[in-house]
């Protein structure tokens, strides 16, 4: 019963407009990026070369599909989860607002296995965003600009070299999946509290902004705070390009990022169960 | 033959000794630097061409890059051509060089005793390092203040330079050693070359971030003239094609 109610909420999903916009977004920004690395982008290769030809000799390109991805990546990384809420936003609230709820909701079917279903699906939507970025940044980039071996900053200039890169790409991507996870259950829990898709949205998308502040803004106080804030471990993925990849850290990360998300749940279920359904 | 080396070196040692103890260096029974110069130059000048293939390691606070490998192909008297499959970094410091070169950066220069070193013996030679010779083009606070000495240990059997020595006052900050194989035709080229790095911490450049982060405010790299920073380099030549006659117009291509 569960697995056909999240068939059908999967369907709900990708059956409004808005769940592909994220797609249409990527879609033709990832060729444009891609596009204008391939007619040059000199000013990267000259910062490198410039802080390295003192003592080096360089040899070779540091211009291919990994590092257009690289760079990708660190600049989507608090875009994405925008993304990704238009959708966890509008999944519990926007079903109250239009008022489909009261029907769904006679039937034989616990709360709780409906929650369930709709938080699962807007898991598979959030993996299959993520699929869709990572076929059109590494995908894409990598037959458009070829692969070759990637250059990172990881306390200075670290070179990974092609055979290990894609392993490191493999990694990357699972973290920020479980990065936007985590993002996904945040904008669920508030989209069970309200009976409108764009608070949620508004609500979740403001969290993420203190939170980024609070992680990054080198303050006394906030530096004392950071460690406990979410926001905090969202540039996990960051660390499949360090070496030796420090999973001690990884775990910590992990683990707090994990025990975010059960409250998120938590709180979803408790409010979603003691909801009164008055439309 | 070999006993009277044995005992020349001998007497060179205990002479040496024996200045040492009169609180001066006698140069007048070493060699001049120039003599030394002169002998490492004519060696060096055997070597018309050389094609090598080039394994590359390097752990250092500034870069790490696993092994790399590289060929690298080289003509008298400067014309380098390197090749590697995507992207590469290769030590200056610790390529094959004139000595006329690494001669040119120092200043004072005089031989300050004989020893056996990894036995073979070798003379002593150390000056004064000129504070923007190539080792330092990167360096943050290198000051005229700061004394730079470079101290050398030359085969004298195969006059080639098995290890150097940089010091800034009191602290070493780069070792280079070389293992040298011998090829025909008296050419002798290393096969292992290894660079020890130990700097301050505010010696360092400061490194940039090349990707753009959202990271509102950037964390910037320690500097903390405490903090000793250590490194590695590590090259090992292999497949040397000797004197082949390379065309310089295969160097040219790569200029272009």
């Amino acid at each position: 019963m569960l697995v056909k109610l999240i068939g059908i909420e999967i369907i709900k999903i990708f059956g409004k407009k808005r769940s592909l916009l994220g797609f249409l977004a990527l879609a033709v920004l990832m060729p444009l990026i891609i596009w204008g690395f391939s007619k040059g982008a000199t000013g990267i290769e000259r910062d490198l070369v410039r802080q390295l030809e003192g003592s080096f000799i360089i040899v070779g390109s540091v211009f291919n599909g990994f590092l257009v991805t690289y760079i990708t990546m660190n600049f989507l990384w608090v875009h994405i989860p925008f993304l990704i809420m238009l959708v966890a936003g509008d999944v519990v609230a926007g079903e109250g607002a239009s008022g489909t709820f009261r029907i769904v909701l006679t039937r034989k079917i616990s709360r709780l296995k409906v929650l369930i279903a709709k938080l699962i699906a807007t898991y598979f939507y959030t993996i299959i965003f993520i699929t869709f970025f990572v076929l059109m940044s590494l995908g894409l980039g990598s037959l458009w600009l070829g692969v070759g071996d990637l250059v990172v900053f990881d306390e200075g200039i670290l070179i990974l070299a092609q055979e290990m890169v894609w392993g490191r790409f493999a990694l990357a991507f699972l973290f920020a999946a479980y990065v936007m996870i985590v993002v996904a259950t945040l904008c669920f829990m508030f989209s069970s509290m309200v009976n409108n898709g764009i608070g949620p949205i508004i609500g979740a998308m403001s969290i993420i902004i203190i939170g980024l502040a609070i992680a990054n803004i080198p303050i006394d106080i906030f530096e004392k705070i950071s460690p406990y804030i979410f926001t905090s471990y969202f540039d996990i993925w960051q660390k499949a390009f360090f070496d030796p990849i420090p999973w001690g850290d990884i775990g910590t990360d992990a683990i707090v990022l994990t025990s975010y998300t059960l409250v998120f749940i938590l709180i979803s279920i408790v409010q979603f169960i003691r909801k009164d359904i008055s439309t | 033959m070999r006993q009277l080396a044995t005992f020349l070196l001998i007497c060179t040692l205990t002479s040496n000794l024996v200045a040492q103890d009169n609180g001066k260096y006698s140069t007048s029974i070493f060699p001049s630097a120039d003599s030394i110069l002169d002998s490492l130059e004519q060696t060096y000048n055997r070597i018309e061409d050389y094609y090598a293939r080039i394994d590359v390691s390097i752990k250092t606070p500034m870069l790490r890059m696993p092994r790399k490998r590289v060929d690298f192909w080289f003509k008298q008297p400067n014309l380098t051509k390197v090749e590697t499959k995507g992207f590469a970094a290769i030590p200056k410091s610790g390529l094959i060089s004139s000595p006329i070169d690494l001669f040119d950066n120092l200043s004072n220069i005089m031989v300050i005793g004989a020893e056996y070193y990894e036995e073979k013996q070798v003379w002593i030679l150390q000056g004064e390092l000129l504070p923007n010779s190539l080792m330092f083009q990167n360096m943050n606070r290198v000051e005229d203040s700061n004394k730079l000495t470079m101290k050398m240990w030359i085969d004298l059997i195969n006059w080639s330079l098995i290890k150097s020595e940089t010091w800034m006052d009191t602290m070493k900050i780069v070792e280079i050693s070389s293992i040298y194989k011998s090829f025909p035709d008296n050419v002798n080229l290393p096969i292992e070359t290894k660079l020890l790095f130990n700097y301050r911490s505010d010696m360092m450049p400061q490194m940039v971030n090349l990707h753009s982060s959202n990271s509102p405010i950037a964390k910037s790299n320690e500097q903390d003239s405490t903090k000793v920073m250590s490194g590695s380099i590590t090259m090992t030549y292999s497949k040397y094609k000797i004197n082949q006659g390379i065309d310089d117009v295969f160097f040219e291509e790569e200029a272009k």
